[in-house]
């Protein structure tokens, strides 16, 4: 017995286990009656290929080395077929189907004729390698790169429309395919006499295996790594039995049974902690998921509703269901501006929840500070001079270089903080200031408002709170804008800082935003939400 | 002639004040809430631009414009998408099939809309 022989055997054990697993799951599905036939064509050419290194005889190896090829042959169409039917592409790709399965057929028909195989020959430590005969260089192109390869350039195409946990299961089968079908390809060269490399065709292939019935049945990543640290320790137990047993001497053979047993405690260990591991951080996942599910939905179903305040409410302000009379405008516009307000409350607790949970995308890109901040001052200033306060905007005699920021989120700060200066001062105005100071790039918004004490500005951008101005009765927010303001700044290496004189002397909420930003920055970027909504695949 | 819209919206309140709006601004307006009925329509009447929500009931919006871009006549149609459904990933994917802009409907008052609408099909 060698390593060959006993991957081959687990290898069709797995294939066998799993795909009646699968079937077994839901016996009516298509797609697990064609993943446990793929498995069956696994099957047979691990089971065949265990009997055919078995032989001794050379006739006998070459009808073995050939039912081991009918199990090779069968494996592509089938996969080609579970695929499509996952994928939902049966009907419309019927005629590759078929024409896959004819193709198929021909060479099984010649399967056991010199065609196919025309002898076995003794390569690398095999006694009885099969060569190829004329028949199997098309298998090879059409079956095998042909199949396999459309099969792959599906699951791409689809990938790039997909979302979600579809998208993970169609990553793992990608993954599984390349590592399978890699793999097995390694037992072809053999077969025209190159002997550049080892055949690795059973050992991956059961990798395959697991990683596929993982995928369709929807298990976590974690349960991947569980599983393959299992199959790991698997392997090497049955190493170290194997050598313990065909240990030439008496001592050698206590001192593998030794080590045996000693490997058993350390991987019963082992797998206990990772078990441990795993349910710990699937539960600490789940709670996360729940929690990031439930704002992502929440805050879209909020929004539904205040659409259409705002929108029917703009559409009577700007009379189209009639003109307003005098006493009508003010209590609307009322209206308007308290659902402004709960509009930016569910964006700011959608920002922090994303940025909770690190699932926030940045996406730097070239930008012209001064052409941005420009425009927020021009749609900003109808709000000002509606108060009776002026609105200034002082550019920098030289014009700012371009910087790398992510527009949308710079924007949105600074749209906050000057839509907050308005809101918090009664009288005077606001001067908005672009300048360069050193390898940065500030943007001062002054104000001539409330102005804050050392306390007040110590904890402004802390969550949920407000300067004094911010306590009193006419004052608006929650609180959060300003800390996800410090969060956005702080994600480009920026800083954002407020100084005041003191108490009725205003403000300047100054934003440093670096000219170079730090590359680290960059690679550090962190993932999207993924969550979508279920009809999407 | 009035230049046509189809909108696919599937929240009726919404699509029913959409409606009403760009009648109002002088354009054709279709409206469905599905996606698949959505690219009948667009083969059947040519509408100049899709106004394009993303969670639709069965079929999602990414579906409509992969499908859209697929179909050689269809596939020139400017789809705006506009949806409450503030994701980066699905933003991306919708940049990519094409479509012109990604609105958060809360940010846009429907005269907004509209307006975004004209420059699109200036």
């Amino acid at each position: 017995m060698n390593l060959f022989f006993l991957f081959s055997f687990i290898n069709g054990v797995i294939a066998i286990i799993f795909g009646l697993f699968v079937y077994f799951k839901n016996r009516k599905d298509l797609t697990n009656i064609f993943f446990f036939l793929m498995n069956l064509g696994i099957a047979i050419w691990s089971f065949s290929y265990c009997q055919w290194l078995l032989m001794e005889v050379e006739g006998n190896a070459l009808f073995w080395s050939r039912m081991l090829n009918f199990g090779a042959t069968l494996i592509p169409i089938l996969y080609l077929h579970w695929v499509f039917c996952l994928l939902n592409l049966v009907k419309k790709k019927k005629g590759i189907i078929i024409t896959g399965y004819l193709i198929t057929f021909v060479f099984l028909l010649f399967s056991f004729t010199p065609y196919y195989i025309k002898s076995v020959e003794p390569v690398l430590s095999f006694n009885y390698w099969p060569q190829a005969g004329l028949l199997y260089i098309f298998f090879l192109f059409l079956g095998y790169l042909g199949l396999v390869g459309y099969t792959l350039y599906q699951l791409f195409k689809t990938r790039k429309i997909t979302f979600g946990e579809k998208k993970t299961q169609i990553d793992y089968i990608i993954l599984a395919s390349i590592i399978g079908f890699g793999g097995g390809a390694t037992n072809f060269p053999l077969m025209f006499g190159v002997t550049l490399f080892p055949p690795f065709g059973q050992p991956l292939i059961a990798v395959y295996v697991v990683i596929l019935t993982l995928a369709i049945t929807r298990y976590h990543l974690f349960g991947i790594r569980f599983i393959l640290t299992e199959i790991l320790i698997g392997t090497i137990g049955l190493t170290l039995a194997i050598q313990t047993l065909t240990a030439p001497s008496f001592g050698l053979k206590i001192f593998g049974f030794a080590l045996l047993t000693a490997f058993a405690f350390m991987a019963y260990l082992l797998i206990k902690y990772t078990y441990l591991e795993i349910r710990r951080r699937q539960e600490i996942e789940k709670i996360d998921r729940a929690k990031s599910e439930f704002i992502s939905i929440a805050s879209h179903q909020l929004r539904t509703p205040l659409t259409a305040i705002k929108g029917y409410i703009s559409m009577i302000l700007e009379g189209v269901y009639g003109k307003l009379s005098g006493k009508q405008t003010k209590p609307l516009e009322n209206v308007y501006y308290s659902n402004e307000r709960l509009i930016k409350l569910v964006n700011d607790l959608l920002n922090l929840s994303r940025l909770d949970a690190g699932k926030i995308e940045f996406s730097p890109e070239p930008t012209s500070l001064e052409e941005m901040v420009s425009g927020i001052v021009e749609e900003l200033r109808i709000n000002a001079e509606k108060k009776g306060l002026y609105m200034k905007m002082i550019k920098p005699s030289e014009s700012l270089p371009k910087i790398m920021a992510d527009q949308d989120k710079i924007r949105q700060v600074v749209l906050n903080i000057v839509d907050n200066a308005i809101k918090y001062t009664k009288e005077g105005g606001i001067t908005i200031k672009l300048e360069k100071i050193n390898d940065e790039e500030r943007i001062r918004i002054s104000d001539t408002g409330e102005g804050m004490t050392k306390h007040e500005i110590d904890s402004l951008f802390q969550m949920f709170s407000r300067a004094t101005a911010g306590t009193q009765l006419h004052a608006e927010g929650a609180g959060l804008g300003l800390y996800v303001a410090k969060r956005f700044i702080e994600m480009h290496g920026g800083k954002i800082w407020v100084e005041s004189p003191g108490k009725g002397k205003g403000s300047t909420f100054i934003i440093g935003l670096p000219i170079h930003l730090d590359p680290k920055l960059l690679k550090a970027k962190t993932k999207t939400i993924t969550k979508q909504p279920d009809n999407f695949f | 002639m009035a230049k046509k819209i189809l909108l696919i919206e599937d929240e009726k309140v919404l699509a029913e004040m959409y409606q009403e709006k760009l009648t109002e601004a002088g354009f054709e307006v279709i409206w469905t809430m599905e996606a698949k009925d959505g690219l009948e329509l667009a083969r059947k009447e040519k509408p100049d631009l899709v106004l394009l929500d993303i969670l639709l009931p069965r079929e999602n919006g990414v579906f409509f414009l992969n499908q859209l871009r697929k179909d050689p006549q269809t596939s020139s149609i400017p789809v705006v998408v506009f949806s409450n459904y503030d994701d980066p990933e699905t933003k991306k994917k919708s940049a990519r099939l094409g479509a012109e802009e990604y609105l958060i409907k809360t940010d846009y008052t429907p005269q907004e809309i509209v307006e975004k609408i004209k420059g699109y099909l200036k």
